[in-house]
């Protein structure tokens, strides 16, 4: 299949599952399982996603080109297995920016009209 | 750090989950098979170490959920990844057939089809015989009286003698309950379901008919009433047997030159149908192949499943709906063919029981099965978007139609006068639902019924569902 240059835009709004796992990816390769704790940390618990969504959804980066998928490698702070890692490609670099963007000027507007109290760091712009 | 193997609660969790893997479609399996249960495993021991047993439950109590939601996912997305049906279709059709030799191809097809399976079922269900007794009673059938004192006839009283008679707990524990004992109360359902009243046009007759497989048993069954009854109302009005049952020599189930008419006239109109359908298919295939193209070779592909949140689109193409009405179809093919094997695996008393008539049987399998085919039409919707309004009410329509069709046959026992119709039908699908019927080995009546109703819970979701994303 061509490669075709799409917008970031072209890619949202994205659901939180696709977000989140894009986040977790932002600050570097993960394999599954941290970009599983990744999430649940980033969302206090809130979510947790099981195998089954985590990998359709790896998948469905994968086929979108949002994410590539690294090498197999053990982590070395877990046990020996050889793990998959994904990192985000530069197109899903721009979406998750663009994503944020999008969060940060909704919260803008609703911190306007004092809906939600002050913005935490990670959508300030 | 420890792994999930040193733990034993841990360890058969994951073995379980391999084994659950199944339930992916097998590329999706392949790839990330393995990922998956790494991962699995991962969470499992974190869930052990957390709140070791009581930790593997709530993980379960995630993961259940979460692999069967996504394994469907997983299957509809390789579904859409793959040419529609009516690409396929096309992609067949085009290069090769017009649309008349389609029409004609497909007709022939389905035509032998139809007719080659109503000829083996009609050879292959079971047997049934009746008998009829005729009894002159000293009320008039015709006015209000007459009509309560009708009901009379197989009233829990009459019926309970008939059964210590002719020791019908035993006789049909022995024949159907695998050599056990039916209480009265069960036997009188049973016996009531093959009871058909009817009092004989322009005279003052009332007709008692029996029902059973055995056609000696179905006379001395239908004699017994009459002479119970007649017994029973000795004192306050006389009635007199005018006609007493003899053995039928020939059964009267399944009717079989009926059935093989039906059958005829079933697979010309759906021969008709389908031979429509493929033939609009193969004409819509030739015009979009002077087109511009199929969307699948045209380039620029948009991505697959990708999940975007966009509002629930509508069936958008005649893909779709005509994707739906081959759903329909199969749904009564294949709910026609679930009810004759469940027949034909002998089942007692399920078409015996109800009061479709000589006809009935065979109808009633289609309208089932287009309500099923709806349902499922129905559920397609549900992953892939609300349709139009109209399309809505439009099958909406079609539900209550067939619904009521259902419902022409069923008297509801359950309430004064039996009615029929759609009322009686509903109150009469719930009432049997719930109620025990355990002289079948398994609720294979209710499961029936179960199913029925499921697939119309899966409608009422389709239709009351709010607009949703595609896949998430």
């Amino acid at each position: 299949m061509p490669t075709k240059n799409k917008e970031p835009e072209e890619f949202l709004p994205l659901t939180p599952a696709v977000f989140h796992v894009l986040l977790a990816l932002a600050e570097g390769e993960r394999h599954g399982y941290a970009i599983m704790q990744e999430v649940a940390e980033h969302t206090d618990g809130r979510i947790k996603m099981g195998p089954g969504t985590l990998y359709g959804t790896l998948k469905r980066l994968l086929q979108a080109r949002l994410i590539e998928e690294s090498d197999e490698r053990p982590d070395p702070q877990l046990d020996d297995e050889r793990r998959r890692y994904y990192r985000l490609s530069g197109v899903g670099q721009r979406v998750v920016r663009a994503e944020a963007q999008r969060y940060a000027e909704i919260a803008g507007v609703a911190r306007g009209k004092k809906l939600i109290g002050k913005l935490t760091a990670a959508f300030q712009t | 750090m420890r792994s999930t193997a040193d733990i034993p609660g841990a360890r058969f969790s994951r073995q379980l989950y391999e084994r659950l893997l199944v339930l992916y479609p097998r590329a999706h399996r392949e790839e990330y098979g393995p990922a998956m249960l790494q991962l699995f495993g991962d969470q499992s021991r974190d869930a052990w170490r957390a709140a070791r047993g009581w930790g593997l439950v709530g993980l379960w109590l995630r993961v259940l959920p979460d692999l069967v939601k996504t394994s469907v996912l997983e299957h509809l997305a390789t579904l859409n990844e793959r040419k529609s049906m009516f690409e396929r279709m096309a992609a067949m059709l085009r290069p090769r057939s017009a649309p008349s030799s389609v029409f004609v191809g497909v007709f022939v097809v389905v035509f032998l089809l139809v007719v080659t399976t109503s000829i083996l079922v009609t050879f292959i269900m079971p047997e049934s015989y009746a008998s009829t007794a005729r009894i002159k009673p000293g009320w008039s059938v015709n006015d209000r009286a007459g009509q309560a004192e009708f009901e009379a006839i197989e009233s829990e009283a009459v019926l309970r003698k008939v059964i210590e008679d002719l020791d019908l707990n035993k006789a049909w524990g022995k024949k159907y309950a695998k050599g056990g004992r039916f209480k009265t109360s069960e036997t009188i359902i049973l016996l009531k379901a093959r009871i058909d009243l009817r009092p004989v046009r322009g005279t003052s007759l009332i007709q008692i008919r029996v029902f059973s497989d055995d056609a000696p048993e179905a006379a001395t069954l239908a004699n017994a009433i009459a002479q119970t009854y007649s017994e029973d109302r000795t004192r306050s009005s006389p009635v007199e047997i005018v006609d007493k049952a003899v053995p039928g020599l020939r059964p009267v189930r399944p009717n079989k030159p009926l059935n093989i008419f039906l059958g005829v006239l079933g697979g010309m109109f759906l021969a008709l149908a389908a031979g429509a359908v493929m033939a609009v298919i193969a004409t819509l295939a030739g015009r979009k192949s002077r087109g511009k193209g199929l969307p699948s070779e045209s380039g620029g592909p948009p991505p697959p499943n990708f999940p975007h949140s966009s509002v629930g689109t509508r069936a958008r193409s005649v893909a779709d709906k005509i994707t739906g009405v081959l759903w329909m179809g199969l749904g009564a093919l294949l709910s026609g063919v679930i009810l004759i094997l469940l027949c034909w695996a002998g089942l007692p008393g399920f078409f015996q029981s109800t009061s479709i008539r000589e006809a009935g049987d065979y109808i009633f399998i289609c309208v089932v099965g287009i309500f099923w085919g709806c349902s499922s039409l129905m559920a397609s919707f549900l992953f892939r978007g609300k349709p139009s309004g109209r399309t809505y009410v439009g099958l909406l329509a079609l539900l209550v139609v067939v619904f009521g069709l259902l419902t022409v046959w069923y008297p509801t026992e359950w309430l004064p006068g039996k009615p029929r119709g759609v009322l009686g039908g509903l109150v009469r699908l719930v009432g049997v639902t719930i109620f025990p019927f355990p002289y079948f080995p398994l609720p294979f009546r209710h499961l029936f019924y179960w199913v029925f109703i499921g697939f119309g819970a899966i409608t009422v979701c389709a239709l009351l569902w709010p607009r949703r994303r595609v896949i998430t």
